[in-house]
């Protein structure tokens, strides 16, 4: 099987700090790999260049046999808008619209009828259990449920694959739980693959396959499940 | 397209739910599009304007030009041009020759012998304070009102008065007239210049809107950007950021367009109660050509979003957040001057003597302003890279100025432009006042009459005796004979001048005079010869002795300027062969003491109008201040614009303050005291502005300069008009300053935000 993800040999540097330095992430269709490392080691970097949404200085980031250096910015953005989500640890989420309106938004950005986009982000708040928040602001609800609300959005275009970079950092632990619990198993439903980047080794626990980050190089974690 | 109308609507609901920052940009954003929008369609109906005004002139036109029409049925027209205070009284004396005779546009039906159709303002004037007085003016009675289609405006001063006396004075003072409309070629002005003008006006008016909008739009702009930052994360190209801030700006861009409508929609309800330079409309009259009221709203969108998407200059919003590109500011002095260039040639012609062309010059004038925009960036650094040295707080300062003029002088540069036209106007108008406040030459009387027929000396005495009788009135009766020269040149050598001692020292210095004492001023003839009616023949056995024992004389005032070689007699003096001979004119003349009450015009012109309603009276003192309605709308147009640009640099030192308070951050953390980073901030604020004002001042004196030589005014300043401008916007932008800075500042300085995101 051919890896939906293929980044090899990253290198980033900011200016004299290196965030990467010969780093790898492969990922299979449908499978949910945990990047882990201590904080400041480069997982978020490696993230970043994976989703196209940071230029490695040196290596190879393809996406379905389609290297995304190649790509315009139209194109990368049709890929966030289709075929990736996103849950990042907090911020994500647009204050000025409503849990429904932020759910539907990479819907809407990609021409959905307003109507459709809504069913489908309304079936999505449903499953993640935030229904009756359909109209609250983000500034209105709690850690767990922003975060809830994230995933439903990452989840409502169908993606391939959803990248997610400490999405629980921020939560306590049961609400952090709940959250993973929603997230993996809507991916295993749906189909996606999720890159989990975190430090938390509970929150690895998800994941079917490790992949651990030090000093910006990557090396495979054998053994988990 | 769904797509873009998606990103559109985002936009729109992201500039609704902006909360307590995002209304305030919102409002701000609106005002500007509303004064804009109001100046624009202001513009927008100038042409509706003019025609109506033309219209309605030409409607009531009664002027034959060289026609004489035939008696028929015919109306019999005399013309009383007077003037009430600051305004012009339009009067006209008419007599039918026929029933059928044609009507005055707006009046029902003849008036009877001393009857009058009055315009409703003039009728007001009537009524009010010193209506008494007025009335001298036109003593007839009042029978009915001018329609609105008879007057250029509601509050011309009009009349139509019954008079039969104009049958006697066909080609005297009266003419006849078989319709009304009479189009004289060449008479019909062209409205160009007008349009130029106004285009100019508008455009010099637009700049400071749009920098206001554009410091209005930065307004909050770091969490907007991140705000879209996070729209980029879930996909949205740099092409649909670009479009959802359209949506976004197109918010206050209706917002403001409606509130403009309303506001222009008000002004034009109002306007029949405003009046410039005795212009005054029907609200009617004010429509917006079509074509140009579509015109504006295109404008006006296209200016709110055109400045929307200037802000995205230099900034990267992607995904994971917004980068702004630190230009190096590469400024070249070249094409900076190109306007300054085609200014000063436009203008070139005013140094040179004889008539200036208004329009070249109006053109002239508004790229000279327009042309200060570009060089107020590159003088900023020039005037930071001369001051180096000095404490800390101003190196900061000037370092950033030098790095970044374009943004620091960018609220300043309306401010430059509006202190620069409001020096220029207001020593202009200062100057023009100053030259009518007193007649060319203090000799000179401020009012005088004149009269065709003979007067006996007791009749010219009688005639002083009525004007006198004004209080603080001086007044002297003359007649004059115009003298036929023998050198043979048509220049005119002077006038046999009649008159009592005291009439002919209004004219001449005479060391002492009784009655039967005669004068000259030039060789002494033994006789003169007076010229004929034509004004360039021998009168005919006109050949009159002159008395032997001429004096000599000074003469005064404009007799001096104009007419070297004259003879003054008084009436004992008088050669029995004049009496009974028309002079060219009995004159009298009138001055007007320190005591003379405040309508004393008025009152002069009321005597003159019993003595006879159409005997031709003028006024070389001003009546009124003509500029005064201009100078208050100056004042008012130049306080707005100030204001505007007051609150756009309140914005835009909030913002700068924000991009920069990193470095401040690190500049308190290694240990700089808090004062000097404020003082570093408040001198990036002030010392463009005092570059500005500096400009500003060389620039005003300049333009009022030319202004006032395009007018063939005397060129004088001073130093008050000239400075309360510059003392206004200073105080006006210190003030700002310091309001936002200071709490700004000591917020900023205290977190020290040091980390990233
Ligand atoms: N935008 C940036 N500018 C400068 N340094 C950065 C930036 N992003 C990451 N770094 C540096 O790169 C290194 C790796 O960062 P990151 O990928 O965020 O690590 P992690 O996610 O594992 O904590 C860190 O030393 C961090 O300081
Ligand atoms: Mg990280």
């Amino acid at each position: 099987m051919s890896a939906l993800i293929a980044a090899e040999g990253l290198h980033k540097a900011y200016g004299p700090t290196v965030a990467l330095g010969g780093a790898d992430l492969i990922v299979h269709a449908g499978e949910i790999v945990s990047v882990m490392g201590p904080s400041g080691s480069g997982k978020s970097t490696l993230l970043h260049c994976a989703a196209g949404l940071t230029v490695p200085d040196a290596g190879r980031v393809a996406y379905a046999g389609r290297e995304l250096s190649r790509m315009s910015d139209v194109e990368r953005s049709a890929l966030r808008r289709r075929e990736f989500g996103f849950v990042f640890q907090f911020g994500q989420l647009v204050p000025e619209l409503t849990a429904l309106q932020n759910v539907a938004l990479p819907l809407r950005l990609d021409g959905v009828s307003r109507r459709t986009a809504e069913r489908r982000a309304t079936g999505w708040l449903d499953r993640l259990g935030l229904a009756d928040k359909a109209r609250a602001r983000p500034g209105e609800l709690s850690g767990g449920q922003q975060q809830r609300v994230a995933v439903a959005r990452a989840l409502v275009a169908d993606p391939k694959v959803i990248f997610t970079d400490e999405p629980t950092g921020a939560l306590d632990s049961i609400a952090g739980e709940r959250v993973m619990e929603m997230l993996t198993s809507a991916a295993r439903e749906t189909g996606a693959a999720v890159v989990l980047v975190t430090h938390d080794a509970r929150v690895a626990a998800y994941a079917d396959r490790s992949i651990v980050v030090r000093d910006g190089r990557s090396s495979e974690r054998a053994g988990v499940r | 397209m769904r797509r873009t109308a998606a990103e559109l609507a985002l936009g729109v609901r992201l500039a609704f739910a902006g909360g307590r920052t995002g209304w305030i940009r919102t409002a701000l954003t609106a005002a500007g599009v509303a004064v804009g929008a109001v100046a624009l369609l202001l513009g927008a109906s100038v042409p509706a304007l003019l025609d109506a005004r033309q219209d309605r002139a030409l409607a009531r036109a009664d002027s034959t030009g060289a026609i004489e029409v035939p008696a028929g049925d015919t109306l019999l027209v005399a013309a009383v041009e007077s003037q009430w205070g600051a305004n012009a009284v339009r009067g006209r004396l008419i007599w039918p020759e026929s029933t059928r005779a044609p009507l005055p546009p707006g009046v029902p039906a003849f008036p009877g012998e001393h009857r009058m159709y009055a315009s409703p303002a003039l009728q007001q004037a009537l009524r009010g304070p010193d209506g008494d007085v007025l009335r001298k003016q036109m003593p007839y009675e009042v029978i009915g009102t001018i329609g609105p289609e008879g007057l250029s405006g509601p509050h011309e001063f009009a009349y139509y008065a019954g008079y039969q006396r104009v049958e006697k004075l066909v080609r005297e003072g009266s003419w006849r007239v078989d319709h009304f409309g009479y189009t004289i070629p060449g008479d019909v002005e062209s409205g160009t210049g007008t349009y130029v003008v106004v285009a100019a006006m508008l455009a010099t008016l637009l700049l400071p809107i749009a920098i206001f909008i554009g410091a209005a739009l930065r307004f909050g702009s770091d969490t907007r950007e991140r705000r879209l930052a996070a729209i980029r994360l879930v996909g949205a190209d740099r092409r649909a950021v670009l479009r959802i801030a359209l949506g976004e700006s197109l918010v206050p861009a209706v917002l403001g367009l409606t509130g403009g409508t309303a506001l222009y929609l008000l002004a034009r309800s109002r306007a029949a109660d405003v009046q410039l330079f005795n212009v005054s409309v029907y609200p009617a009259d004010i429509r917006p050509v079509p074509v140009l009221a579509v015109l504006v709203v295109l404008i006006v969108l296209a200016l709110s979003a055109g400045m929307a998407l200037l802000g995205f200059r230099g900034v990267a919003v992607e995904p994971l957040g917004v980068l702004r590109r630190s230009t190096v500011w590469r400024g070249r002095l070249w094409w900076r001057l190109l306007p300054l260039a085609a200014g000063l040639a436009l203008l070139y012609p005013v140094v040179l003597p004889g008539e200036v062309g208004e329009d070249r010059t109006g053109a002239g004038v508004v790229l000279l302003l327009v042309a200060l925009i570009p060089l107020l960036p590159y003088l900023v650094p020039v005037v930071a890279r001369a001051l180096t040295g000095g404490p800390v707080s101003w190196q900061l300062a000037a370092q950033q100025l030098r790095q970044n003029p374009v943004s620091s002088t960018r609220a300043v540069t309306g401010i430059v432009v509006a202190v620069t036209g409001a020096i220029a106007l207001h020593t202009f108008f200062g100057a023009a006042t100053v030259r009518r406040a007193t007649p060319d030459d203090p000799a000179d009387p401020g009012y005088m009459l004149q009269t065709a027929a003979y007067q006996a000396p007791a009749a010219m005495r009688a005639r002083t005796a009525l004007f006198e009788q004004v209080p603080g009135v001086r007044a002297g009766t003359v007649a004059r004979y115009p003298l036929y020269s023998t050198s043979g040149t048509t220049h005119l050598p002077g006038y046999l001048v009649v008159g009592d001692c005291a009439a002919l020292s209004q004219i001449a210095t005479l060391d002492r005079c009784a009655d039967g004492d005669a004068f000259t001023s030039g060789e002494v003839p033994a006789a003169v010869t007076l010229l004929d009616d034509s004004g360039d023949e021998p009168a005919p056995g006109d050949r009159l002795p002159v008395p032997r024992n001429l004096r000599h004389a000074t003469l005064i005032g404009s007799d001096a300027e104009y007419a070297s070689e004259s003879i003054l007699l008084t009436s004992g003096a008088m050669p029995a062969a004049l009496s009974g001979v028309d002079p060219w004119f009995v004159e009298t003349r009138m001055f007007a003491t320190g005591d003379a009450p405040a309508t004393v015009a008025g009152e002069l012109r009321g005597v003159a109008a019993a003595i006879d309603p159409l005997a031709m009276f003028t006024a070389f003192a001003p009546e009124h201040d003509k500029y005064a309605t201009l100078r208050t709308a100056l004042d008012i147009g130049s306080t707005i614009i100030l204001l505007m640009m007051g609150t756009g640099l309140l914005l835009d030192v909030a913002a700068r303050l924000h991009d920069r308070r990193r470095l401040l951050g690190v500049l308190t953390a290694v240990g700089a005291r808090r004062s000097t980073v404020i003082w570093s901030v408040l001198l990036q604020a002030v010392v463009p502005v005092l570059a500005g004002l500096l400009l500003a001042v060389g620039a005003g004196v300049a333009l009022g300069a030319v202004l006032m030589r395009m007018s063939q005014v005397p060129i004088l300043f001073d130093a008050p008009t000239v400075l309360t401008p510059v003392a206004a916007g200073l105080v006006l932008v210190l003030a700002t300053t310091v309001a936002v800075l200071l709490p700004a500042a000591r917020r900023v300085t205290r977190t020290e935000e040091l980390r990233y995101e």
